[in-house]
């Protein structure tokens, strides 16, 4: 058997090495070099997709480092002025009597009317109906106030009685809210910028804002935790 | 004198010897692809490696990024609903009230010696007015100027739903002024 197998090996001993060769560079491609070079590829992707991420958190740390906290928290109590988080019927029909007492006007009647008067399905809002008694010079007057008022609020309705002198008037207006959002988003989400044309809004806001505002927190803004812990 | 060469080995002995030359260069590739085949491995393995690395760094500088922008937890909240209120508040200013604008109109359009007895604005900002006329002058000049509003101001279209005179020549008129869009 031996003396078999070493003159076979004499015999073919030519073939031997690039056999050999041939073997061990299919085993070194298939099992080594292949596997290698997709998981490289492959690598590459994840590798650009991880750096994308990374510039993209890098910008947003840095936008969020740059902020000025104090500035933006005075900016919010001005939005949060003229659109409350909820209805404060309270602070409408106060802010009704001053304008009105303002106006000349006398607030004869006041009714509080439901939902549905969001300019869109993002806001919310309700209907408050006056029934006034003053002059046509006062209601000029009240309508412009309205206008100009810290809260957003909308005429949607106008019913004038003349009586010569005096002006017998009936006004609906749409007074809107609008809920905190319920979530930041993800980590990685953009951050949202104020554009030029919302900062002239919020200086407005602030020209037309009481001078004493109450202070809110983002803490007290968002949801925290679950409603129902034992859920 | 011309060289002359006698070969004194047998022709099998040159066969054979250029079989081994042939296979003495297929070995010499072989080894040489190998070898080649094993750089090549070596060179991929240190990419990965280095790639490995890279991964990680970048896998590194996210999570502190990340740790760093939740701090700022607190900034990015005050942020977000401001936008967000800012934006409603603009949409909610963008449309204006068109009772306002139409009362306003209405005070154009009626001169002072009109006398408006009532003045209704629906929610389209049609108006439905309810006017004593004291002469016949100032009925043609307020037709005239309704009709010069006709499009210009945004009217479309003016109904004069009623008219009557009285014994004293002043005219009673419900009008009816349609807005455009």
């Amino acid at each position: 058997m031996k003396k078999e197998i070493s003159q076979l090996i004499i015999k073919y001993k030519a073939f031997l090495l690039p056999f050999v060769v041939g073997v061990s560079s299919l085993i070194l491609i298939v099992f080594v070099i292949y596997p290698q070079l997709t998981g490289f590829f492959k690598g590459q992707e994840d590798l650009q997709i991880a750096e994308q991420k990374l510039k993209k958190l890098q910008v947003k740390a840095s936008d969020l480092e740059n902020l000025d906290e104090d500035d933006l928290k005075k900016k919010l109590n001005f939005a949060l002025v003229a659109l409350p988080l909820e209805k404060d019927y309270a602070t409408i029909i106060g802010v009704f009597q001053r304008l009105t007492a303002e106006s000349g006007m006398s607030l004869e009647n006041l009714q509080v009317g439901g939902g549905g008067a969001g300019a869109d399905k993002k806001t919310s809002g309700y209907s408050i109906k006056l029934e006034l008694l003053g002059t046509k010079p006062g209601l000029d007057q009240l309508l412009g106030k309205i206008g100009q008022a810290p809260q957003v609020m909308k005429v949607s309705g106008i019913e004038v009685t003349s009586f010569k002198t005096d002006v017998n008037v009936a006004l609906t207006i749409d007074v809107f809210y609008l809920p905190a959002p319920t979530s930041l988003g993800a980590l990685d989400s953009d951050l949202p910028k104020i554009t030029d044309e919302e900062q002239k809004l919020l200086a407005r806001l602030a020209s037309i804002s009481p001078a004493s505002v109450p202070t809110t927190t983002p803490a007290t803004l968002l949801p925290r935790g679950k409603p129902d812990p034992f859920q | 004198m011309d060289k002359i060469s006698i070969n004194f080995l047998p022709s099998e002995y040159s066969v054979s010897q250029k079989k081994k030359d042939k296979w003495s260069i297929v070995q010499t590739l072989s080894v040489a692809f190998f070898l080649l085949l094993i750089f090549l491995t070596s060179v991929v393995v240190a990419l990965r490696v280095l790639q490995s690395q890279n991964i990680t760094q970048a896998k590194k500088q996210t999570e502190e990024s990340e740790t760093k922008i939740t701090s700022f937890k607190s900034r990015e909240a005050t942020l977000a609903v401001l936008k967000n209120r800012v934006e409603a508040i603009n949409q909610i200013l963008k449309k204006p009230s068109k009772q306002t604008d139409s009362y306003h109109l209405a005070n154009e359009t009626f001169s002072t010696s009109i006398i408006i007895d009532s003045l209704t604005i629906d929610q389209n900002g049609n108006i439905v007015a309810t006017a004593t006329i004291p002469s016949n002058d100032l009925l043609v000049k307020l037709l005239s100027s309704l009709e010069d509003k006709l499009a210009s101001a945004g009217i479309h279209r003016v109904e004069i739903e009623s008219l009557s005179r009285g014994r004293d020549g002043t005219y009673r008129a419900i009008l009816s002024l349609k807005l455009s869009g």
